[in-house]
């Protein structure tokens, strides 16, 4: 297949880390395109639910180039709001997108690519794979024993509780996700059962500032993914339990059994229209508190080592999460008790088109820290791909810094190599 | 050279991980217990076969183990509930072990008490809404070890995660009976 045109690099997706990646290429004079399947920022406009909020807070969001410099620092972004950031900032930056495009495959050619798109196709040197690591919903295995009379809905078609029969609720899935549906579907009159497994608790504020301003400072958001014991595991974790809202509430376990929410462990299996719950709940719960309390103290230590005490408010820790004597460990989903499943159990990319031995045999991309085992071929996106920090918005920033890097090492030379630290 | 941390051989533990993740069908292992019974309640199990690393193999010798009931046994052992218990402590214990070799902590003493609440009536059919199984299983460790407070939280927690025996009890297994002969 001859290709129509050709650049030296190309980006798919034009979502933030795409328009970075662009900016930092821009910036070293790398010529480049930018394809996006929809209009800029798209699944931050298509795949939203209508009241979702980042759990980052506006003073965080920040891109190469940009800060957010609007009047409400301390505030939380609507799905449109980091839409239109993302919009302003392509057009800042200037990107080449081409938009309405959607790649179809990608395969070598030599030592270059092809990209088949539906408006022509692209031959490059360098591929950067911005599509996002939440293309698709994960779902568990059993999902397909779900009784037919049980309504279905993954995080990226669900808009509001309105469209959920009334009736009990299943959400399947405690991280952010999962904790902040549970909770407008339980106050729209939907009794809501949460299936909590392991899960990572942190209050919203912490001795009066809120708790991303704590995991910046000391350093968390910046832990390297080279420098943890294991990465796959650090990369499984789930999204902590937080939801950004003008009263900066903190929404925890606690605070959902507090209003009716039934709490039962982790999903195990469906058997005969049973869901089958695992009785590890307590421990569940148990360790997320000692893993908060953990990084409250980390937290309580670097003011004290930085002499900062008076400033802010006392030292405090998380209440114990309650759980019940005897929780029930299954669940009958055929008896009509339970109208609607909720799938909060993650997202994955989608990588079907990416025609490329890059794959483990887990279906997992192969890659290190986002250099992906094919020379000249890169990811963006992603839970902790460089840094812990990777999978909020200004993650972008050092990701797209450090790839970049190591892009144009690879076009002068010929030659992958070690990413400079 | 191989070094033992806590009578742990950790070159070894290491290099079969590395294989594992290599080649994953190595990491598929069988096991297996035959059992026999010997009166009344009670019935002996011995244990020497065992599948693994892609090959059959053996224990260093046969293992057996009999179990019967307080009450309405013969004293031969305690009941197969019991076992049970022993397993889970076992399997965690050894998670706490291997967890503080890798991390090169010193273990000096870990003990542990499982208990687990069940209403016989299940068992004996008296009441089919009664669960045969355990309500409530608790497992309370004390740890000495050369490490401080949280790391002892954290290798006890990681070898309860880690455990195929507090896996099976706190999630569906599949288990499947029939009759051969």
């Amino acid at each position: 297949m001859r290709p129509d045109r050709s650049v030296t690099t190309v980006i798919i997706g034009g979502g933030h880390n795409g328009l970075a990646m662009s900016k930092r290429l821009a910036d070293r004079g790398i010529d480049h395109v930018v394809l996006e399947r929809g209009d800029v920022a798209n699944a931050w406009r298509t795949q939203r639910w209508d009241s979702f909020t980042l759990l980052t807070p506006n003073w965080q969001t920040r891109l190469p180039g940009r800060i957010y410099d609007g009047e409400d620092p301390d505030g939380f972004m609507t799905a449109p709001e980091i839409a239109g950031f993302i919009e302003e900032y392509a057009a800042l930056v200037g990107a080449p997108v081409q938009t309405g495009t959607t790649v179809t495959a990608v395969r070598s050619s030599g030592d270059t690519f092809l990209v088949v798109t539906d408006r022509g196709t692209w031959q490059c040197r360098c591929l950067v794979l911005a599509s996002g690591a939440c293309n698709l919903p994960h779902l568990p295995d059993f999902a397909a024993g779900v009784p037919e009379t049980v309504v279905t809905v993954n995080p990226l078609e669900y808009r509001s509780p309105d469209q959920l029969p009334d009736g009990g609720v299943l959400v399947v899935g405690a991280a952010a996700t999962g904790i902040q549906l549970a909770d407008e579907i339980h106050a729209s009159g939907r009794p809501v059962t949460l299936s909590v497994g392991e899960h990572v608790r942190m209050p919203r504020t912490y001795r009066g500032r809120d708790i991303q301003h704590w995991m910046e400072v000391i350093g968390r958001l910046d832990e390297r993914y080279d420098e943890v014991e294991e990465i796959l595991k650090a990369r499984a974790v789930a999204s902590p339990q937080l939801i950004g809202t003008p009263e900066r509430r903190t929404l925890d376990l606690n605070a959902l059994t507090d209003k009716g929410v039934r709490l039962r462990g982790r999903l195990g299996a469906i058997r005969d229209g049973v869901a089958l719950f695992s009785g590890g709940l307590r421990n569940h719960c148990r360790l997320a508190d000692q893993k908060t309390n953990r990084l409250l103290r980390d937290i309580d230590e670097w003011i004290t080592a930085h002499d900062l005490d008076g400033q802010y408010e006392p030292p405090g820790r998380c209440e114990p999460t309650r759980i019940p004597k005897d929780v029930p460990l299954t669940l009958d989903l055929v008896s009509g008790e339970i109208t609607a499943i909720v799938w909060a159990t993650g997202f994955r990319s989608d990588f079907s088109w990416l025609d490329l031995p890059v794959f483990d045999p887990a279906g997992r991309l192969r890659h290190d820290g986002g250099v992906v085992d094919a020379p000249g071929l890169y990811f963006l996106g992603g839970t902790f791909l460089r840094r812990r920090k990777s999978s909020f918005i200004h993650g972008a920033e050092d990701d797209t810094a450090d790839l970049a890097e190591h892009l144009a090492h690879h076009l002068a030379t010929g030659r992958s190599a070690a990413v400079a630290r | 050279m191989s070094e033992e941390v806590n009578g742990v051989p950790c070159d070894k533990m290491f290099a079969s991980i590395a294989r594992f993740r290599e080649n994953g069908e190595l990491a598929a292992f069988r096991f297996s217990a035959k059992n026999e019974w010997v009166e009344g309640t009670a019935s002996r199990s011995t244990i020497y076969e065992w599948y693994g690393i892609g090959a059959d193999q053996v224990h260093v010798q046969e293992f057996s183990f009999t179990a019967d009931h307080p009450t309405l046994g013969h004293g031969h052992g305690p009941t197969p509930q019991e076992y049970v218990l022993h397993a889970l402590a076992a399997c965690i214990t050894a998670g706490v072990a291997t967890g503080a070799a890798a991390r090169n902590i010193k273990l000096n003493k870990v003990s542990s008490t499982v208990s687990a609440d069940i209403d016989v009536r299940g068992v004996l059919g008296v009441d089919p809404d009664i669960r045969k199984g355990f309500s409530n299983v608790t497992v309370e460790f004390d740890v000495d070890a050369e490490c401080d407070e949280d790391q002892k939280d954290a290798l006890v927690a990681a070898g309860a995660k880690y455990s195929a025996v507090y896996d099976m009890l706190a999630n569906p297994t599949e288990v499947t009976i029939s009759r051969r002969h």
